[in-house]
């Protein structure tokens, strides 16, 4: 709670940061300091993503997370991204020079601005907040106190704490956090989410801001800020956020390459979505339905684009091939579904109901505002501009997000079928689809406007 | 028409969200101020305990515990039906909380130390050594 | 020039704002357990505090040593941050306190004067 934690747990994000400069630098190569400047964002949630999946396999093949490894791990990414990328040709700015930054619009300062007061007042809402949420101290800070305390998957607490399949990434960046803070601080750790969301916000923003009108960036992306869910729930030390804002900036990195064909982004997208399964087990989930719902938008250029998303979706799940690994070397839960496959016929009756639920969530205004309305609507304008890749690749994100958030109830019988959250997990899943509405909805509403479908960066 | 119907659904677009994002961001800071009032307000003791403040019935039990036991000791909690004042989550998770609460210490089941929260001591396996009671029926001891 | 300096005086103020207004309303808190001692000030409300521990059981020993030395009416409470404190309460003013103190300190104590909470 000292001044002293919060400048400690700042130092670790801007490492995180560093890091993902680096990454940023080996994918695409930075063309100015501004560009550099506006991707700071992205590169920050790249260079958690590499860390995360790095401190997986170092978890699994027996280390800590200590200040040496991650001062270690971060410096060999570092290293070696700056020599891929000098290998590649990438370039970076000589001199600093921020003139290509250009003078934001006053619809962009304002949205800016505001966002800027939102994010002040939600890191002062979460400064002091104590730990009362059940799953984090249920499991959550138990797993990050265990490596933290003990350097590794301790076997004793990794066996005896309630969801084992749950991958590691939020605990071994919570331990990360304690290491940082000088000792296991549960109630600054609120700020390490508030790093989190500040990092996708910023993401988001550097990603879309030279793509499309500030009219369409902002006004969306407050609503979702504003939503009382995440009001409430941001800061909570667990997985829910970090997967949604992963998944979120993975799917916009994927809908941009379908209409731009940057192979980087589909680099960023893989680290992204490799990092997002292995933050909450529904990562797989996700994951899989970005890389459906791209397959099926290009299905017209499926011999010059299929490969590449392939490839993209088995690099992202060979990254998590340790995790799985140790679970069946361990003998630890899988996490697959209680009712899975055939067994979803013994329980038909939960379908129909677990649908509904779903939707009531998306739909529940005291939730969600309007959020969801206004993806909707956006795909329409999408379709009415004469776009047709990204409104399909849209449509089937909510497609195959609403049948898999269906799935996660109808699946796990035991789960009553409810929105009461100490009893389903429904409106924390829900985040995903919310989340990815604020990067969608800008790029849906340019869509089609001009001779092509293509989104040009500027 | 398409492309005014494009252009309509677009600025509704727009307008919604600034709309509902205007009136839920002044909700939105309101609320925030009020959870960053309500959180400077709690006491340290409070802030420690946050969650367990539904579950323990007395803070005094877990701050015994954790000065008591040594950090590389194991321990249990046994629980049973001679408490008073419990609440209705005290008994189903004052051991996954205390969990949380007293690592390092890991739990055992044949670990010498004891949080007894209204447990029936002759059946604890040994002569139980009271370091710490309260009147709600919880105790801190040892097995000699 | 003015459009051009326009939107960064939006964005500067919007930074500056708000934390200017919280600010305002006095410092930032940065809770530790030091805020659980009082230190003393004026006649009302005063306690010796013989000393803090981790626990009751720790401070029920010092707590015996306290009242071996004569120092009735010592008892042992919690201080409200996690700590439990050996503290004798009612001292009616800071003349009072500070010969206790000092008896206590010529029996090889080091109490402090503190406000009640």
């Amino acid at each position: 709670m000292s001044l002293g934690a919060i400048v400690g747990l700042l130092a670790l994000n801007l490492w995180l940061l560093a890091v993902g400069v680096a990454v940023l630098f080996a994918i695409r190569g930075l063309a100015s300091w501004a560009d550099l400047l506006r991707l700071g964002g992205l590169a920050y949630m790249l260079g958690l993503s590499c860390m995360g999946i790095l401190w997986t396999w170092e978890l699994t093949a027996g280390l800590g997370i200590s200040f040496a490894t991650v001062f270690a791990t971060g410096f060999a990414v570092a290293v070696s991204a700056v020599l891929v990328g000098h290998r590649l040709g990438r370039s970076f700015p000589a001199r600093p020079s921020f003139a290509a930054l250009g003078v934001p619009s006053v619809t962009a300062a304002v949205g800016g601005g505001l966002t800027v007061v939102y994010l002040e007042a939600l890191f002062r809402a979460g400064r002091l907040a104590g730990l009362y949420e059940f799953d984090g101290w249920s499991f959550w800070v138990p797993k990050a106190k265990a490596i933290y305390f003990f350097g590794g998957l301790d076997h004793q607490f990794f066996r005896e704490l309630p969801n084992q399949s749950y991958p590691p990434i939020v605990p071994a960046l919570e331990a990360a956090a304690f290491h940082f803070t000088g000792g296991a601080d549960v109630v600054t750790l609120h700020l390490q989410f508030w790093f989190l969301l500040a990092g996708f916000v910023a993401g988001l923003v550097g990603i879309l801001a030279s793509r499309v009108p500030a009219l369409f960036l902002w006004p969306p992306l407050l609503l979702v800020l504003v939503t009382p869910h995440v009001v409430g729930y941001a800061l909570q030390p667990q997985g829910d956020f970090l997967l949604d804002e992963l998944f979120a900036l993975g799917a916009l990195l994927v809908a941009l390459w379908l209409t731009e064909r940057r192979d980087w982004t589909l680099v960023a997208a893989a680290l992204l979505l490799a990092a997002s399964v292995l933050t909450k087990r529904e990562g797989y989930l996700f994951a899989a339905l970005v890389v459906l719902a791209a397959l099926l938008a290009s299905s017209r250029s499926a011999r010059a684009l299929w490969p590449k998303l392939a490839l993209m979706g088995v690099a992202a799940a060979l990254m998590t091939v340790p995790w799985r690994i140790l679970l069946i070397v361990r003998d630890l839960e899988s996490g697959a579904p209680e009712a899975g496959g055939g067994g979803l016929f013994a329980h038909a009756d939960r379908g129909w109901e677990s649908l509904r639920l779903t939707l009531s969530v998306l739909f529940d205004f005291d939730i969600w505002l309007v959020v969801l309305p206004v993806g909707l609507l956006a795909i329409a304008v999408g379709i009415l501009n004469g776009a047709r890749r990204l409104p399909v690749f849209a449509s089937l994100v909510y497609l195959f997000g609403i049948a898999g958030l269906t799935w996660a109830t109808w699946a796990f019988p035991t789960l009553p079928v409810t929105k009461e959250a100490a009893l389903n997990p429904i409106v924390r899943l829900t985040g995903s689809l919310i989340l990815v509405t604020a990067a969608l909805v800008p790029i849906l509403l340019s869509a089609g406007r001009g001779a092509n479908e293509a989104v040009v960066a500027r | 028409m398409r492309a005014n119907l494009s252009r309509i659904g677009a600025w509704l677009a727009v307008a919604v969200c600034a709309g509902f994002a205007v009136v839920y961001f002044a909700k939105a800071l309101s609320h925030l101020n009020k959870m960053a009032e309500d959180n400077s307000a709690v006491s340290f003791s409070d802030r420690e305990i946050a969650g367990g403040n539904s579950i323990l019935v007395d803070q005094q039990a877990a701050y015994e515990a954790r000065g008591v036991i040594p950090r590389d000791e194991t321990y249990r909690v046994v629980t049973g039906s001679a408490m008073k004042n419990t609440t209705p989550l005290t008994l189903p998770f004052v051991e996954s909380w205390l969990r949380y609460f007293l690592m390092p210490r890991r739990p055992r089941a044949d670990a010498q130390w004891i949080v007894c929260y209204g447990c029936d001591v002759a059946k604890l396996g040994g002569s139980y050594q009271v370091l710490w009671q309260d009147e709600n029926g919880i105790s801190l001891g040892r097995i000699r | 020039m003015k459009t051009k300096l326009l939107p960064w005086v939006i964005l500067l103020s919007a930074a500056l704002v708000y934390p200017l207004a919280v600010v305002a309303g006095g410092s930032p808190r940065f809770p530790s357990q030091a805020e659980c001692v009082h230190a003393a000030k004026g006649d009302a409300k005063l306690e010796a505090v013989f000393g803090r521990y981790p626990s009751v059981t720790a401070a029920t020993t010092a707590l015996a040593h306290v009242l071996e030395l004569g120092f009735t009416g010592s008892l042992v409470e919690p201080d409200g941050c996690g700590r439990v404190k050996v503290v004798v309460r009612g001292i009616p003013s800071l003349a009072v306190g500070r010969d206790l103190i000092a008896e206590a300190r010529g029996a090889g104590l080091e109490p402090t004067l503190e406000a009640a909470p």
